[in-house]
């Protein structure tokens, strides 16, 4: 369900906004008093200085509307990596990938593309040709050289595949994994946030999906 | 002009759902006095009111699975010519 529900929790300093912190995956249902509560406890537990809750922001989604599911197909190419569609999972073997070359005559890496079913129809989702570049989140923190350093997010560029005329030049897009020694164990994220797209008359409502590439 | 040594630290709250899903929290500036009992004190208040949810309707907040509190420092170097 497309439900967006945020908390903000404001500074003292109001005017530079600074130590705002927004909190994301707020329960909808949860009474205000419950909220402004945690907001305090959490601010507790920092240095911050945040204040009372600004607002609860709710988008709240409409129930005649129907949500797709996303339906993911990974293709691994090159050695050291492999899918499983049934669990949206890539996994990706670092001792089994390419070293990195200079004229990248070897790479490794997978190929995603990803559709909805309606009614027995597949329909691929034109809005990933606005997307050049996909949120990875990282859950650990030692993805760097420098294990003391934390990307909680960062964004790598998919390459969008152009040689593929079946898939409309734009459909399928490319993740390119070399061997650097840089990556560490780790999980990453592929997330796809909640949408829609308009096909001919039609307008498409599709969940929120992630991929999981699990670095072993 | 010198280098630049700028350090931040953050406190990484993960959250367990119902669902199995997983959600982390991330503070800035964790105070330094922070205890494990402080933090399983909002766990148990997160899960008693249920502040926060996982993705799916349903499911409940279950706990506070780890803690992680991260110190980082970034150097930024003088590149003025000598």
């Amino acid at each position: 369900m497309a439900t967006t529900n945020s908390l903000i929790i404001n500074s003292v300093d109001q005017a530079s906004k600074k130590n705002q912190k927004t909190l994301t995956d707020i329960n909808p249902d949860a009474n205000t008093a419950a909220l402004k509560t945690f907001a305090t406890k959490l601010n507790a537990i920092t240095t911050n200085s945040l204040g009372s809750i600004a607002k609860v922001t709710r988008e709240e989604f409409d129930p005649s509307i129907t949500y797709h599911d996303i339906v993911w197909t990974l293709m691994p190419e090159g050695t050291g990596v492999t899918s499983d569609t049934s669990t949206n999972t890539v996994t990706v073997t670092r001792s089994q990938l390419p070293a990195l070359s200079t004229d990248m005559s070897e790479w490794a890496g997978f190929k995603i593309m990803c559709d909805i079913n309606v009614n027995g129809a597949s329909h691929l989702l034109p809005a990933l040709q606005t997307i050049n570049t996909l949120r990875i989140t990282y859950k650990m923190d030692s993805w760097t050289k420098d294990p003391s350093s934390q990307y909680d997010d960062v964004f790598i560029p998919l390459f969008p595949d152009f040689t593929n005329p079946a898939s409309g030049g734009t459909s399928f897009y490319s993740m390119y994994i070399v061997n650097t020694g840089d990556i560490y164990p780790c999980t990453a994220y592929i997330t796809l946030p909640a949408g829609s797209f308009i096909s001919g008359n039609t307008t498409y409502y599709y969940n929120e999906s992630v991929v999981t590439v699990n670095f072993v | 002009m010198a280098d630049v040594i700028k350090t931040k630290n953050t406190l990484s709250l993960e959250q367990e759902f119902t669902d199995g899903d997983t959600r982390t929290i991330t503070l800035d500036n964790p105070s330094p006095t922070i205890t494990a009992a402080a933090i399983n004190e909002i766990s148990e208040f997160n899960k008693l009111n249920q502040c926060t949810k996982g993705d799916k309707a349903g499911a409940n907040f279950l706990r506070f699975r780890s803690a992680k509190i991260t110190v980082g420092s970034t150097t930024y170097l003088d590149l003025t010519p000598a």
